[in-house]
């Protein structure tokens, strides 16, 4: 395996299992719960859907580095930088809106009688959600991971790509000739076998 | 004892009620929208109300005043829903045994095991919901809602997925096992074939309020006010003037007819003589007299009707006419007074369709009293 591929297939893993542990409440929340704002988050983390993720990330290592949010993150202890962390972030949110949006639909889905039986059977709210809504959601969850992946590693392999030619960008050793052809053969079938999966999933319920 | 007194405001609809019931089966019923379901879910604590008091057997689940909120799990209150939402991803077994998941795992299979019997679902115990019949669909339903040994069992329209032969042999089973567990339940339901025949005790809604709560063969004959009568079904509702209220009878003026009704004596919300009065005469409780057979008909004399029949709607077994009276008054906008409800077979024996002219008379326990009139 060439190191680009690793480096791609690495934070694209990371950014995809950040999305998820972050995504699966939300997307709870949003397919399940109606309340005040809920339009607007949802819009919020629609964002990198149109909006370039990798330009989210380069304005707030700019921002951040000028702007007034430095010493906020000089007491988080956040250095910005165009390195591997914000690799990960630019990936990461990208991936969080395609899995908050598939598995969404899929919460919504699920017949509502079904939590409220729960319910009435002496079961507490989070019990229903792990032996009802997930059980029957997990169509949308799978789904979701599999198609966030796919963004998470589409959208860092062009960065990274590109970024090569920008001096200092992301702060990766040169990428080797034949690296980008295996690469580019690995993205192509994960992509088509995992929308393919994808999309009879989500196809299947009801 | 049932008693239930709730309050709760939704974006154009009010639900304002108040009934108790004896144990046995309660049903609510009366049209789509009026709040029965509302009802149902405040009680089982899945909607919080606004105000009010809810108390089974002397045990409070909710009371506003008092500050009693149980929640969910210590009501003892189990549910069947409409369309029985049965979980589709487990096994009937794991179905039933939902709610029994604070017992030991031996106990539980225990219990399981009893309700499988019971509800004769031993053979399906290890299948999905989907690939049961609608009766074993129900029995689950039902047996899941009864695993904890509720002290009331709440039922939302429990047929209504259902048509015909179907939902006729579904609501023998529903009645048989109610019986059987012997719960004090309360019934949702719009069908007042289903209402009648599942239930003892009847409560009438309408629009978010309660118009009469009883036993059920007093709201049936004896229906508070014409809202109630509405709500029903009941057909031919009519008013008239209250002539003279006597011992047992009362005498009415209608269209130019004099009409006798029984009435227990000493009843006190009758209007005075010469007031307005509302009542009923079921379509078929007027009896259509017969010129084949004039002997036989000679002894009926009172509350002797004359019309014309002016139109019929066939309606299989029977035939409804509509018959318009010859007497005072404006006729009717409808174009006729009353419904007239035959057999089939006397409909073609009478050859109504080439014979219009007819005379007709009603028993005076027929002409029912409704003592608020319309409006």
């Amino acid at each position: 395996m060439s190191d680009l591929l690793r480096i791609v297939l690495s934070v694209a893993g990371a950014a995809t299992l950040c999305a998820v542990l972050l995504g699966l409440p939300l997307a709870l929340l949003l397919g399940r719960l109606s309340f005040r704002g809920k339009s607007l988050l949802q819009a919020l983390i629609a964002v990198p859907l149109v909006f370039p993720a990798t330009l989210l990330g380069y304005y707030a290592v700019v921002l951040s580095r000028q702007g007034y949010f430095r010493p906020l993150l000089a007491r988080l202890h956040v250095v910005p930088a165009f390195d591997w962390k914000l690799a990960l972030f630019t990936a990461g949110l990208g991936a969080l809106a395609i899995f908050v949006r598939v598995a969404q639909t899929d919460f919504a889905r699920v017949d509502r009688r079904l939590e409220q039986a729960a319910r009435t059977l002496g079961r507490s709210d989070l019990s229903v959600i792990w032996a009802v809504t997930l059980p029957l959601g997990w169509r949308g969850v799978v789904a979701g991971t599999m198609l966030a992946f796919c963004r998470a590693g589409g959208e860092f392999a062009l960065t990274l790509l590109v970024a090569r030619t920008v001096p200092g960008g992301y702060g990766f050793s040169p990428i080797p000739r034949d690296g980008v052809a295996q690469l580019g053969v690995v993205m192509l079938c994960s992509v088509l076998v995992f929308s393919l999966v994808a999309s009879r999933l989500t196809r299947a319920v009801g | 004892m049932l008693s239930v007194e709730l309050l709760k405001h939704l974006p154009g609809f009010t639900l304002d009620v108040r009934w108790q019931a004896r144990e046995g089966v309660v049903a609510l019923f009366g049209p789509s929208g009026s709040g029965k379901t509302l009802t149902l879910h405040c009680m089982a604590g899945l909607v919080q109300p606004d105000g009010g008091h809810v108390s089974v057997g002397g045990r409070i689940l909710y009371d506003s005043v008092r500050g009693v909120r149980q929640p969910i799990r210590d009501r003892r209150v189990g549910v069947v829903f409409q369309g029985y939402a049965l979980f589709p991803h487990l096994t009937v077994a794991q179905n039933l045994a939902f709610g029994l998941d604070r017992l030991p795992s031996a106990q539980r299979r225990k219990r399981t095991g009893e309700l499988l019997e019971r509800l004769r679902l031993d053979e399906v115990r290890r299948l999905k919901p989907r690939s049961l019949s609608a009766g074993q669909q129900q029995r689950v339903a039902l047996g899941r809602a009864l695993a904890q040994d509720p002290d009331l069992l709440l039922l939302d329209e429990p047929l209504s997925a259902l048509d015909g032969p179907a939902r006729r042999a579904l609501r023998d089973d529903l009645a048989g096992m109610l019986r059987g567990f012997g719960t004090t339940a309360v019934l949702v339901t719009h069908d007042l074939a289903e209402a009648c025949h599942l239930a003892d005790q009847l409560v009438v809604y309408d629009r978010g309020q309660v118009l009469q709560a009883g036993v059920k063969a007093d709201v049936l004959s004896r229906p508070a006010s014409v809202a109630v009568a509405q709500v029903l079904g009941i057909r031919n509702i009519l008013e008239g003037e209250l002539l003279e209220a006597g011992r047992g009878t009362v005498r009415l003026a209608w269209r130019g007819h004099e009409l006798v009704a029984e009435c227990e004596s000493g009843r006190g919300d009758l209007p005075r003589p010469g007031g307005r009065i509302a009542f009923y005469i079921r379509p078929e409780h007027v009896h259509l007299l017969r010129k084949d057979r004039p002997a036989a008909e000679a002894g009926r004399r009172t509350n002797l009707i004359r019309g014309v029949i002016t139109g019929e709607t066939d309606l299989g077994a029977v035939v409804l006419l509509r018959f318009r009276v010859e007497g005072d008054g404006p006729d009717p906008p409808s174009g006729y007074d009353l419904e007239i409800e035959v057999a089939r077979l006397v409909h073609e024996k009478l050859c109504v369709h080439y014979d219009r002219q007819w005379e007709a008379t009603v028993q005076p326990g027929a002409v029912q009293l409704l003592p608020n009139p319309p409006g």
